[in-house]
């Protein structure tokens, strides 16, 4: 259940992100989690919906898109799908392959909302979404 | 009221990663080959360290820092062996790396040659984080299984070293070294295998010189001690 624990780590740079914009709510947070990311999505999404609450933040916030494992092979250069975890090049039969996408969990986008263009942000909201570091 | 998409793109644990290499570096400055080791519960983590500290501790300096759930029996198996840190993770599934350098601090300076760091038993969790290990050996024992690789993919394809553990169990058992080997070599065809019976300690030395191997790998990059 390591996925609480990533999930917090995403809180933590999108309050950052939010503080640093100046704006007072976070609209949608964009995720994109690898097929080897050692992250079960669905398990993702409900420590977000576990999490999210305590931080004012709308369970509905989270976009995630799986992202298959895909592979480059050094020798042939052809670039393929990993099928089953299987890393053997389907050209060539080369096991020296880079891997292009899928390993990794990345914060996409988040989507912003100011209470208008060129006035400072509200203190009171600007706490609102600060957590204590565990 | 306006709206405002911030594109970031990046890995989320990057940060995490940032530190963990800073503490790889640290280590290697220090000449300490840092070893993670992931398996199973039961695989036999704890097993292997007392037989390689038996083996590398007439010859070097090594500690062990050892991620439990709840106890501390780890600890106190390995202490007559190596000064050992019990880190009980009180539920947490895996260790990170906070946890490891406060376990570091209790152990004191120490010129270590050797910083064994046990996980938590589990393949999936651990297999994510990185520890600022320089090495990460994955523990596979003749009683789980020869199709446990293709199972648990992540932790396969992050580690250097396999060690099939509880070789002395082979005639009992029906799992196949060739099939396990083959298996794990499909997701990480770099693996070093080494079969091991810490029981008689049969592979003991050669896993150790291997690590010795590493070591001294390091130090020539390091260009150090």
């Amino acid at each position: 259940m390591h996925e609480f624990s990533l999930v917090d780590e995403l809180l933590r740079q999108v309050e950052s992100l939010r503080l640093a914009h100046a704006a007072h709510r976070v609209v949608a947070i964009h995720v994109r989690i690898g097929e080897l990311a050692g992250v079960e999505p669905e398990l993702f999404r409900s420590a977000f919906a576990c999490l999210a609450p305590a931080v004012n933040l709308d369970v509905t916030a989270l976009h995630v898109q799986e992202i298959a494992l895909e592979a480059e092979c050094r020798a042939c250069a052809a670039r393929f799908r990993v099928e089953r975890f299987c890393f053997v090049c389907p050209v060539c039969e080369c096991q020296e392959l880079t891997v292009v996408q899928g390993e990794s969990v990345v914060l996409e986008s988040v989507e912003l909302e100011r209470e208008s263009t060129g006035s400072p942000p509200a203190q009171d909201a600007g706490r609102q979404l600060v957590r204590a570091d565990p | 009221m306006t709206q405002q998409t911030i594109a970031v793109n990046q890995d989320i644990q990057a940060q995490r990663r940032a530190a963990a290499a800073a503490f790889r570096a640290r280590m290697s400055a220090h000449g300490t080959l840092v070893v993670h080791l992931l398996s199973s519960p039961g695989a036999g983590k704890t097993a292997l360290l007392e037989a390689a500290a038996r083996e590398l501790g007439r010859s070097h300096k090594l500690a062990v820092l050892v991620g439990d759930i709840a106890t501390d029996r780890d600890a106190e198996r390995l202490a007559p062996w190596a000064p050992a840190v019990q880190i009980t993770t009180g539920g947490a599934c895996h260790l990170e790396l906070l946890l490891v350098e406060k376990a570091l601090e209790q152990l004191g300076g120490r010129d270590l040659h050797f910083l064994f760091v046990e996980d938590v038993g589990n393949l999936v969790c651990p297999a994510s984080h990185d520890l600022g290990e320089h090495l990460r050996v994955l523990l596979l024992s003749t009683t789980e299984g020869d199709d446990k690789p293709g199972k648990y993919p992540k932790a396969f394809r992050t580690s250097q070293s396999l060690v099939l553990s509880k070789i002395d169990l082979l005639p009992h058992v029906p799992f196949s070294m060739a099939a396990a080997i083959a298996d794990a070599r499909r997701i990480q065809p770099q693996l070093a295998v080494f079969p091991v019976c810490a029981l008689d300690g049969r592979g003991v030395a050669e896993w150790c010189q291997y690590l010795i191997r590493q070591r001294d790998q390091l130090l020539t990059l390091a260009g150090g001690p």
